[in-house]
């Protein structure tokens, strides 16, 4: 699938390629250090486990390149591929974009092949740190741990009155069965679409809405494993909750993941905030309810410090919500029990609440200095799951345009 | 030490010199398109790709400090606030940022094709650049 789009890709833009083609390369790094102050771990990012900060200084967590190469075949045409290195992933070269654009009229574009899944209101140039205010946009909301789609986006602007509007659907496939980033305990593969709506008042106000939905097959053994051993309890003593096996079927579990922004831009003071959920429509995966709201404020033409305060909310999948669990039954209790157990050691329920505070000094018109502390807390009561819930990070960065 | 404040004193000089000046945004003398200021700062920012009358519209901006006080001046931004403006667009595919040409490049190229737009300094403005308004 995704090598026929891409294959296309190239193919469409060969004939022209000995045209005068308008080529275009463009490039960002940023070069980020930094360590926990407390002994503890922290993982600033959700799709690359080898990121990584502990109380020795790294430069390997979060650090990357991108290189980006735009060929302007036609007026509407275009072809753009985009590769980014980074220490998370070894330094292995990515490609988070490589599609071919086509510009239907000034208010529709078309994207086929390789992109980026729109999720938040950063998704777009998430690894280009100069265009961010801060090191990094705040970890606990950006929770999806897959993003590469193979896929048809189509974006429309258009414009009522005092309101700018951009619309964005996509449909594609998301292939991780490798578990390529060691993002999480097992492989996926993902058919999914998205949708997002995102008005701006006056220029200075943007509310954005966005909704996406995926069937997931989930290639795991030891989900495999739970699912096998349901059955067979239930061919030998019967009557397992039927709910109970099907939660643990590792293939076509529907997930969701839908998200609130607002931003709004004053004179001197920017507001940004999301409310992100990562829902499963069973109950084998816990539901992930994340906020953030950040205060940007610009002291000097070049130095911008913020504010952002954090707050997760997730619920444990706890098999015992499922229809036809009966208290009264021992063995629905033992097995209910013996599922959540299960289920809490990969994710587990986390109440968890951080702050940081940092700030970006523009040294030149391409290069931009920043420093965060965050700190991170967490009712750890009620997680198995605490290394990466509780930990105080000090980071600095330096994010430069070439 | 002297030096040093000859050397200050004609940077000041320059620099109040460079305030004192304006930019003209200028057209090819065929294009009757009337282009007020939003209309200037929304094809430099990529948001119009046309003129008013629908032929398309190619900024083109000058490799020289004429352009920081275009930004400036026209579109509100320090030159960071620009680079990142443009990032957010270049490395999503959207748009690319206009063309840099020197004065000259920009004279000829301004007066030979009907769909570009540009600036110059006020001062080398020529009879073959229709200016749509000086800022």
């Amino acid at each position: 699938m995704k090598k026929n789009i891409l294959l296309a890709a190239v193919i469409a833009a060969t004939p022209l390629a000995s045209q005068a083609v308008d080529f275009s390369v463009k490039g960002f790094a940023s070069v980020i250090g930094g360590m926990t102050t407390d002994g503890e771990e922290f993982r600033p990012h959700v799709k690359y486990s080898g990121g990584k900060y502990d109380e020795s200084f790294a430069l390997d967590a979060e650090s990357r390149v991108g290189i980006q190469v735009r060929a302007d075949i036609t007026d509407k045409l275009s072809a753009t591929v985009q590769v980014v290195s980074r220490g998370g992933y070894n330094w292995r070269p990515e490609l988070p974009w490589a599609y071919i654009g086509y510009e239907v009229n000034d208010n529709v574009q078309l994207k086929l092949g390789r992109l980026k899944a729109p999720f938040y209101l950063y998704s777009d140039y998430q690894d280009v740190g100069y265009a961010l205010p801060w090191i990094s946009p705040p970890r606990n909301a950006y929770i999806v741990p897959i993003d590469a789609i193979d896929g048809l986006n189509v974006t429309t602007n258009f414009n009522t009155g005092r309101f700018d509007h951009v619309l964005e659907a996509w449909v594609g496939h998301i292939d991780d069965t490798q578990n390529k980033y060691e993002s999480d305990a097992f492989g996926t593969e993902i058919d999914a679409f998205g949708f997002s709506y995102a008005p701006t008042f006056d220029g200075w106000l943007t509310v954005r809405y966005t909704y996406n939905e995926g069937d997931v097959d989930i290639y795991s053994d030891d989900v495999d494993l739970l699912n096998e051993t349901l059955k067979g309890i239930n061919t030998v003593y019967v009557n397992v909750d039927p709910d109970l096996i099907a939660n643990t079927e590792s293939k076509s579990q529907r997930g969701s993941f839908s998200g609130l922004a607002v931003r709004a831009e004053f004179d001197k003071l920017t507001l940004i905030g999301e409310l992100n959920q990562l829902e499963w429509h069973t109950n084998l995966f816990p539901h992930q309810k994340r906020a953030y709201i950040s205060a940007i404020y610009r002291a000097t033409d070049k130095f911008t410090p913020y504010i952002t305060l954090m707050k997760n909310n997730d619920s444990a999948g706890d098999i015992q919500e499922t229809t036809a669990f009966d208290a009264g039954n021992p063995l629905h209790v033992g097995t209910a029990a013996a599922v959540n157990a299960q289920v809490a050691q990969g994710f587990g329920a986390s109440d968890t609440t951080a702050w940081a505070i940092g700030g970006r000094y523009d040294l030149m018109p391409n290069v931009a200095l920043k420093a965060e502390y965050q700190s991170q807390s967490s009712d750890i009561s009620k997680s198995l799951r605490t290394a990466e819930d509780v930990s105080d990070t000090i980071r600095v960065s330096v994010d430069v345009l070439f | 030490m002297k030096n040093i404040k000859t050397v200050v004193f004609i940077v000041a000089a320059l620099f109040s010199t460079m305030a004192w000046s304006e930019v003209a945004v200028v057209v090819h003398p065929s294009n009757v398109d009337s282009i007020d200021q939003s209309m200037v700062a929304a094809i430099f920012l990529g948001k119009k790709k046309s003129f008013p009358s629908g032929s398309s519209a190619v900024p083109l901006v000058l490799n020289d400090a004429t352009t920081d006080e275009f930004n400036t001046k026209l579109l509100g931004k320090t030159s960071s606030q620009l680079q990142s403006y443009w990032s957010k667009l270049v490395f999503t595919g959207k748009a690319n940022p206009p063309k840099k040409v020197s004065s000259a490049e920009m004279i000829e190229l301004i007066k030979s094709n009907p769909n570009m737009i540009g600036f110059v300094d006020s001062a080398n403005v020529t009879a073959d650049l229709k200016v749509v308004g000086k800022y």
